[in-house]
């Protein structure tokens, strides 16, 4: 791949998390609620509340404000939680592990389950696997993260009494917010695969394997698949963002110790640095991820590389 | 069209109806429900499906934990979870729209430009960048909408332009060119409606996704907030209920599957509809 090409790919992914910082920056300075005044209590003094503002640097006008943070994250310190003084960047990452859990399990279920029932799906369409991974994707592509979530709660923990509601702790715990985000995975990647093994079938090399003799698994799984995955892997990885979004929806109906917990307890706290943090590092994660997607595309896809 | 033919695709029927019959007891269920979506009752908490209240009023759905009809509640859901789809798809896929052909039939440094731009939307992870902006305004109807609407608009633009580039160099539209039809006629009367297609199909996967995403944020507490009854924020409230009230987490939680569902499997028929290529698979 040629210098330029890296370094165009790698601007545009800087350019996106500037961009985006400046956005979250601005959405958050304009908000009604005060941090100063939940800060110091209805009943402050006079001139607390002055004080206050100016040691949160509260005072200066918004684009100081800005400059100011972009500087600190640079030098990747992003400030105090307002709320318990801790360094939101230790917030946060203390945080990172438990989301991970969650979301490369559900990643790596997914893929594992997905795979195959895809393969199977695009081989024989119209078999009862392939009827039911269609049907399965249409049903889990109109069910949101936190429904599906809640109904296995209600039968499993519930009903059943087999697995606990919610919280974090023995591999019991593991089971319902992993099944209930991998199967989202499932789904997409089952989807996505069919598809990609119906576009390769038809292609010339396959009928050439075929004429000079080859079995069939062979043509399917090391001809066929070797193909169809290179959309596979841009459409699940540029699905990071999604999966991410996912994680933090189910983290908070299984109150599962991950960032989307930190985040919804930072927004219901109205702690800045907090929210900025999150949605800054996670936003560049999941940015980043893309570009490592992209790059990967073009190296799987000589056709592109040479372009 | 013909009884015969209604009756071969069933499922079509059956989507156009359900989306209907969630439409009108939208807009009529919450003016003629007595009690109304907002009013409590405390004599008659969680009740069942089919109980009647102390004063004898029989509710279909239950009721909540302030003894609120789940019905009226329920159907107050459905108006503003098709309010804000079906908004926001429109101001949406109408912004789509227009860049798309711009971008698609002028070409050169205005495409360059505005697909950056694209590409640099794209990339926004939407559900994180939505919770941080919504976490810091008052989160209305409006503003809902007008989020979807900007969030939204850069995946129809690149689809329309995918098709603009597509038809811009056929036959038809050179012979338009060469007859001497300005630029703007070409592009309203031959090139915009082969962008339709797709852009529909688009256009009702996206209503499905914007009515998930919607209760997925009422449901993380940032959506559009109690008392007004939002099927997103009366799933977060029956989090406390869920040993006690199962209806207050199934209602609510099938109101926005059903949709969703009508809305992809629409989607699906239009897409078939539309590509034909694709029917067979």
């Amino acid at each position: 791949m040629s210098a330029d090409r890296l370094v165009r790919h790698v601007g545009d992914a800087l350019l996106t998390i500037l961009v985006m910082s400046a956005v979250v920056f601005v959405a958050v300075r304009i908000l009604p609620a005060d941090p100063a005044l939940m800060l110091a209590g209805e009943y402050a003094r006079p001139g607390e509340l002055e004080a206050i503002r100016a040691a949160l640097g509260l005072d200066q006008p918004i684009y100081v404000q800005y400059g100011r943070w972009l500087a600190q994250v640079v030098r990747g310190d992003l400030g105090r939680s307002i709320r318990t003084q801790r360094p939101v960047s230790e917030i946060f990452f203390a945080r990172v592990p438990a989301t991970l859990e969650l979301a490369l399990s559900a990643l790596a279920i997914g893929v594992v389950v997905g795979l195959p029932l895809g393969v199977v799906g695009g081989t024989r369409r119209g078999s009862w696997v392939d009827q039911g991974v269609r049907t399965a994707a249409v049903l889990w592509n109109s069910t949101p993260h936190f429904f599906l979530g809640m109904a296995l709660i209600l039968v499993f923990g519930v009903y059943l009494e087999w697995l606990p509601t919610f919280g974090y702790g023995d591999w019991r715990h593991f089971i319902l917010p992993t099944a209930t985000l991998a199967s989202f995975v499932v789904a997409l990647v089952a989807r996505i695969v069919r598809a990609s093994i119906l576009e390769v079938l038809s292609a010339d090399y396959i009928r050439t394997a075929r004429a000079k003799g080859l079995a069939r698994p062979v043509v399917i799984w090391r001809h066929a698949l070797r193909n169809a995955l290179i959309p596979v892997v841009t459409v699940v990885g540029l699905q990071f963002g999604n999966l991410i979004g996912g994680a933090v929806v189910t983290e908070a109906v299984f109150a599962w110790p991950g960032i989307g917990t930190a985040a919804y307890q930072a927004i219901l706290e109205r702690d800045y640095p907090v929210i900025q943090a999150v949605v800054l590092y996670a936003s560049a994660g999941i940015i980043a991820t893309n570009l490592i997607v992209d790059l990967l595309y073009i190296w799987l896809a000589p056709q592109i590389r040479t372009e | 069209m013909s009884v015969a033919r209604v009756l071969r695709r069933p499922g079509r029927w059956l989507a156009w109806g359900v989306l209907l019959v969630f439409a009108l007891s939208g807009i009529v269920l919450p003016q003629v429900l007595r009690p109304g979506p907002l009013e409590q009752n405390l004599a008659n908490r969680l009740l069942p499906p089919g109980a009647r209240g102390a004063d004898g009023t029989a509710y279909m759905f239950g009721t909540d934990a302030l003894g609120r009809d789940m019905l009226a509640r329920l159907a107050y859901g459905a108006r503003l979870s098709l309010l804000v789809g079906t908004v926001s798809v429109l101001g949406s896929g109408s912004i789509g729209l227009l860049v798309g052909l711009v971008s698609g039939y002028v070409g050169g440094v205005s495409d360059r430009i505005l697909m950056r731009l694209v590409d640099l939307q794209l990339s926004f992870p939407f559900m994180i960048m939505a919770i941080g902006i919504l976490a810091a305004v008052r989160p209305s109807v409006d503003v809902v909408i007008v989020l979807f609407v900007v969030a939204r608009w850069p995946a129809y633009a690149r689809i329309v332009r995918g098709s603009v580039l597509e038809v811009k160099s056929r036959e038809f539209v050179s012979a338009a060119r060469v007859v001497g039809a300005p630029d703007w006629q070409i592009l309203l009367r031959h090139v915009a409606p082969s962008c339709l297609g797709p852009l529909l199909v688009f256009a009702s996967f996206e209503l499905a996704s914007v009515i998930i995403a919607e209760s997925s944020l009422g449901f993380l507490g940032v959506g559009i907030a109690p008392p007004t009854p939002t099927w997103g924020n009366m799933l977060a409230a029956s989090r406390n209920y869920l040993r006690t009230a199962w209806w207050l987490v199934v209602l609510p939680g099938l109101g926005i599957c059903l949709v969703a569902l009508t809305a992809n499997l629409i989607g699906d028929d239009l897409r078939d509809h539309f590509d034909p290529r694709l029917r067979r698979r």
